[in-house]
């Protein structure tokens, strides 16, 4: 499968390489750039790798992977996409297609209690969310929906806040398996959209 | 006799004896000896790679690939087991390879088992074991960082996160475990002193420890916070030589740290960018994002058109570095886009880059020039070590 995604990677980043030429000398919108950028990038990728594969995703999701919903129109977007608001800080597999959801473990693997933390808005509401990436722990790697974006990550030396860590800790085995995304609260001091 | 069937009886015959001799003019392959295993040679060449593996698809089947990036043929060179979120660091001074790694006696579960792994750096065998108490050993992406050697390679470093983090002193020499340095809201290892090692800290301080031959500790400090760890932290992936660091930044900037002393001392802080560069919004970012070749030129991966979160998008381009002069040399534009980069030793440098498709593909530091492509060395190659 990885090779076959690998010719179309290709194509793809040819594909960044124009646009970003293109929109460059249009000087639209830099983040709208670096969106489509990180989409296509990632989307298209091989990239088994959390680090540096940005969003996914091509519209709709990962290749041969079913779309979900939430059926919460206030919690919009697709769980098995990347670019679903909650996974803005997320580094992993996507449990919601690895047998689990947005915010539960696939059945057999066990949740850890530690975890790192991000903050995502909302789209449908414009609130900033605390976001827990809790990991799924204690089978092999799901190897589904690599999903890694950054907003907000820190590097190792302030591990609350940063996703190259793994969080299979305070579980019987530290075996890395998924992510989940789950909401906290509402984060403090935010400004509504 | 029809003149086939005598060279036929004669073929048999010779080979009833144990030689076969072609009745051709050309000779045949001779039989070849089992069991047969190779070994490296004890002196490795400048430009040899260790291509860490996490292999994500397969977390408790990692490996390190020694590849040589200068040889026309036969670049992979063999692989060390390096099992689940392993950390890797080659002895300059003893013919051993360290690998710390997680096992489990159930592969995913059962009893957990931290190890040191000493590897023989001919035989790629395993020639020792440690083990390592308490299954605390940091579990994080592949990071240099997270397994160091001080003083003069005597004195091996463990990273460890539980998440209470703190670091493990071991002696190599006797193979023992000598003791355990709480670091706490600190994190990773920078050899720092004569022996000893110094942390980033959560809210941007340096804490160094400096211990004796007996791992116990000599002398702590904290230096206060020196840079801004939420508006533009310091990436944790520094360079050195001789004793003194540089630390890029998330926006761009490089800060220098003189981890030579027993005290370490902040350095000047500068940019990497030009204005026009800002204007693009250059960024670096990756994994591995700055090496540093013998010939102190300062790689460093970049990306236009940074942004919140692009610190490990990889980049388009290494930008190249006088560290004396603060001068940017040269911008290398890369055949594919990178996400992590490393110098090979030497006088005539390789700029090996792992590149969106998992290859490696290596360069001439000097010229910038494109040589070659290395494939299917490594499902996730993100760390790549050059020798020490």
């Amino acid at each position: 499968m990885r090779q076959n995604r690998g010719v179309s990677t290709l194509k793809w980043l040819d594909e960044v390489t124009m646009q970003s030429s293109r929109q460059l000398t249009r000087r639209t919108s830099r983040r709208h750039l670096l969106t489509r950028l990180g989409i296509l990038l990632v989307g298209g990728s091989s990239l088994p790798l959390l680090p540096v594969a940005r969003a996914t995703g091509n519209a709709g999701g990962y290749p041969g992977v079913a779309a979900q919903s939430t059926g919460n129109p206030a919690d919009p977007g697709d769980p098995t996409d990347c670019n679903y608001w909650r996974y803005c800080a997320i580094d992993g597999y996507l449990c919601s297609c690895c047998g689990g959801t947005q915010n539960s473990c696939p059945p057999g693997t066990e949740m850890s209690p530690l975890t790192w933390i991000g903050t995502c808005r909302n789209p449908a509401d414009g609130i900033h969310y605390i976001i827990s990436y809790n990991d799924c722990c204690g089978k092999t790697s799901c190897g589904r929906c690599l999903c890694n974006r950054n907003e907000g990550d820190k590097p190792l030396y302030r591990a609350q806040s940063n996703n190259d860590t793994n969080w299979c800790l305070g579980t019987q085995s530290s075996v890395y398996t998924c992510s989940t995304a789950v909401i906290l609260g509402v984060a403090s001091g935010q400004e509504n959209e | 006799m029809p003149k086939l069937a005598i060279v036929a009886t004669i073929t048999v015959c010779l080979a009833i004896g144990g030689v076969v001799i072609s009745p051709n003019s050309q000779a045949e392959l001779i039989a070849e000896p089992i069991p047969s295993v190779l070994q490296l040679p004890a002196a490795y060449p400048d430009s040899l790679l260790f291509v860490h593996d996490t292999n994500f698809d397969a977390l408790i089947a990692g490996r390190i690939v020694l590849v040589d990036v200068a040889a026309t043929t036969r670049n992979y060179l063999g692989a060390l087991d390096a099992a689940q979120f392993a950390s890797f660091v080659e002895s300059r001074r003893k013919g051993e390879l360290y690998v710390t790694e997680t096992f489990y006696s159930r592969g995913t579960r059962g009893k957990r088992t931290d190890l040191l792994t000493i590897h023989d750096k001919s035989s790629l065998a395993p020639i020792a074991e440690l083990e390592l108490p308490g299954g605390k050993r940091a579990l994080v992406v592949s990071h240099r960082y997270t397994l160091q050697l001080v003083d003069n390679d005597q004195f091996l470093l463990v990273y460890n996160f539980t998440p209470a983090a703190s670091v493990t002193v071991i002696d190599i020499d006797q193979r023992a475990i000598l003791n355990e340095l709480p670091i706490p809201g600190c994190g990773l290892i920078y050899p720092s002193g004569r022996r000893g090692f110094s942390s980033l800290c959560s809210n941007g301080s340096l804490y160094t420890v400096q211990f004796d031959e007996q791992g116990e500790p000599l002398s702590q400090y904290r230096l206060p916070p020196f840079f801004n760890v939420d508006e533009d932290p310091l990436f944790d992936k520094p360079v050195y030589s001789d004793g003194r660091a540089w630390f890029a930044s998330f926006k761009g900037g490089l800060q220098a740290v003189d981890f030579s002393k027993q005290i370490p001392e902040i350095g000047d802080r500068w940019s990497l960018l030009s204005p026009e560069d800002r204007e693009e919004n250059w960024r670096p970012g990756g994994w591995q994002i700055a090496t540093l070749s013998d010939q102190g030129l300062l790689h460093v991966l970049m990306h236009p058109q940074g942004f919140d979160g692009s610190h490990k998008s990889g980049g388009s381009e290494v930008w190249v570095f006088d560290l004396a002069g603060r001068q940017r040399l040269k911008r290398i534009r890369l055949r594919e886009w990178g996400v992590s980069i490393e110098v090979t030793r030497g006088e005539e440098p390789y700029l090996v880059v792992t590149n969106g498709e998992m290859q490696l593909d290596i360069y001439a530091a000097q010229s910038g020039n494109w040589l070659k492509t290395i494939g299917g060395v490594a499902a996730t190659p993100f760390n790549l070590h050059a020798r020490r």
